[in-house]
């Protein structure tokens, strides 16, 4: 059987470990971020990408509100990309692009493509990427113990609590025009956030999941703008 | 939060959403479409000791969603009030489609033990002759899932039942054309017809 997928000629892996750990009243968090390309990319004036979750009939759902932060991150910044709302882009192709029957691989495009009517849809809505977000965030860890209480004279709290946060997502980039797999990117951020109390509360929350948006947005942009390459 | 900390505190949803039609192949079969009021009325209650006083009104958007399926997926679609009425289309149709919502099942997010409403039915499709004689009966299920985070209960129940319902349109808009007796008896009739 042939297959369209595009061999990494130029594969290449950037692994960026940031060690942007804050303590700003932030908790702590550390972002690794990776991409892998198969294909030069590029987008041209007039075309847009559309980022969809994949879907739940696989596993665990990806957050709406996930893929939404993505879609707003995505069209801001100097790097932004026009990005065409998913529901429109759903609809307009129903039904292939419904989870129990949306491509499973970039392999299988062609065979969409090919459809009645489906290219026509794609090049009138001007998508020339499909950008498909994987992953959830997850707790993984915490501990300690925290009480409060209140009387006559007053209230307070003693005490120290923790937790851990894994946001881990990819994101898989088809190009439409190659009918291929463009190839990828990953944003994995941990994150403790902790309240010690005493007497008030002092809560140092670590954002992950909202780390994780930013730092996908801002590689699924550049892995689309920079034809040679993302960050 | 409802739903989470007490195990479904229940609501009222009326399905209102409408529904795309499919972008497929239009099959060249002149239909006439039956649909019971099992179907167009139908209303979902569930009342228990975990889920109290559920009430989802999925009757409209039955219609709505096999409407839009099968005026897509058919040359012709005339939409009759009886069985009977069939036998009086002339000419004669290529079959008759019944529609029926054999099941429909609710599961909030208590006991399913994930942040999601979900929701996952079930069509039992019949195709008859014009002489009602029944050719074959397809069991089309649907699931929808749809968190809590950003909307309320209702609006969650709502959107798992349009996804449920989204994905039993998707099946039989491009399953239909790929059953054994659509393509022996239906398809092969219509082009003997048509010589």
């Amino acid at each position: 059987m042939r297959s369209d997928r595009a061999r990494p000629a130029k594969a290449w892996r950037a692994a960026l470990v940031a060690g942007g750990a804050g303590l700003l009243l932030a908790g702590c968090m550390t972002s690794r971020l990776d991409e892998s390309k198969n294909t030069a990319t590029g987008i041209a004036a007039g075309e847009s990408i559309v980022i969809l979750a994949r879907s739940y009939h696989k596993g665990k759902a990806v957050e709406e509100d996930l893929v939404s932060c993505i879609n707003e991150e995505v069209q801001s910044g100097a790097q932004r990309v026009r990005v065409t709302p998913q529901q429109d882009f759903i609809d307009a192709l129903f039904p292939w692009f419904e989870p129990r029957i949306a491509p499973q691989s970039a392999e299988a495009l062609p065979e969409l493509l090919a459809r009645p009517g489906v290219a026509k849809r794609i090049e009138a809505h001007g998508v020339r990427y499909i950008v498909w977000i994987d992953g959830r965030t997850e707790k993984t860890g915490g501990g300690g113990s925290l009480s409060c209480a209140i009387g006559p004279g007053g209230g307070g709290c003693l005490g120290f609590t923790w937790w851990e946060d894994d946001a881990s997502y990819d994101a898989a980039v088809w190009d439409l025009q190659r009918r291929s797999d463009a190839g990828s990117v990953s944003a994995d951020v941990h994150g403790t956030s902790m309240i010690p109390a005493l007497i008030i509360p002092l809560p140092l929350i670590a954002r992950t999941q909202s780390a994780a948006c930013k730092d996908m947005a801002g590689q699924i942009s550049r892995f689309i703008r920079d034809p040679g390459g993302g960050s | 939060m409802c739903a989470t900390l007490l195990g479904a505190c229940g609501g009222t949803v009326e399905v209102r959403q409408a529904f795309p039609p499919p972008l497929v192949a239009r099959l060249p079969l002149r239909v006439a479409v039956h649909y019971p009021p099992s179907l167009t009325a139908y209303v979902h209650r569930e009342k228990g000791a975990a889920q109290q006083g559920w009430s989802v009104s999925v009757g409209t958007a039955n219609v709505r969603m096999f409407d839009a399926v099968f005026t897509a997926l058919f040359s012709e679609v005339i939409r009759i009030g009886s069985l009977d009425d069939a036998r009086t289309l002339v000419p004669a149709p290529d079959a008759i489609i019944q529609p029926a919502l054999a099941a429909y099942e609710l599961s909030p997010p208590a006991l399913s033990a994930t942040e999601q409403f979900a929701v996952w039915l079930r069509f039992d499709i019949d195709v008859l002759a014009t002489d009602g004689a029944r050719l074959f009966s397809w069991p089309v299920t649907g699931y929808g899932q749809a968190g809590t985070g950003g909307m309320s209960d209702e609006q969650a129940v709502e959107r798992a039942t349009v996804l449920a319902l989204r994905d039993a349109a998707a099946t039989i808009a491009v399953e239909f054309a790929n059953q054994f007796q659509v393509r022996r008896v239906l398809l092969d009739e219509t082009a003997r017809d048509a010589q």
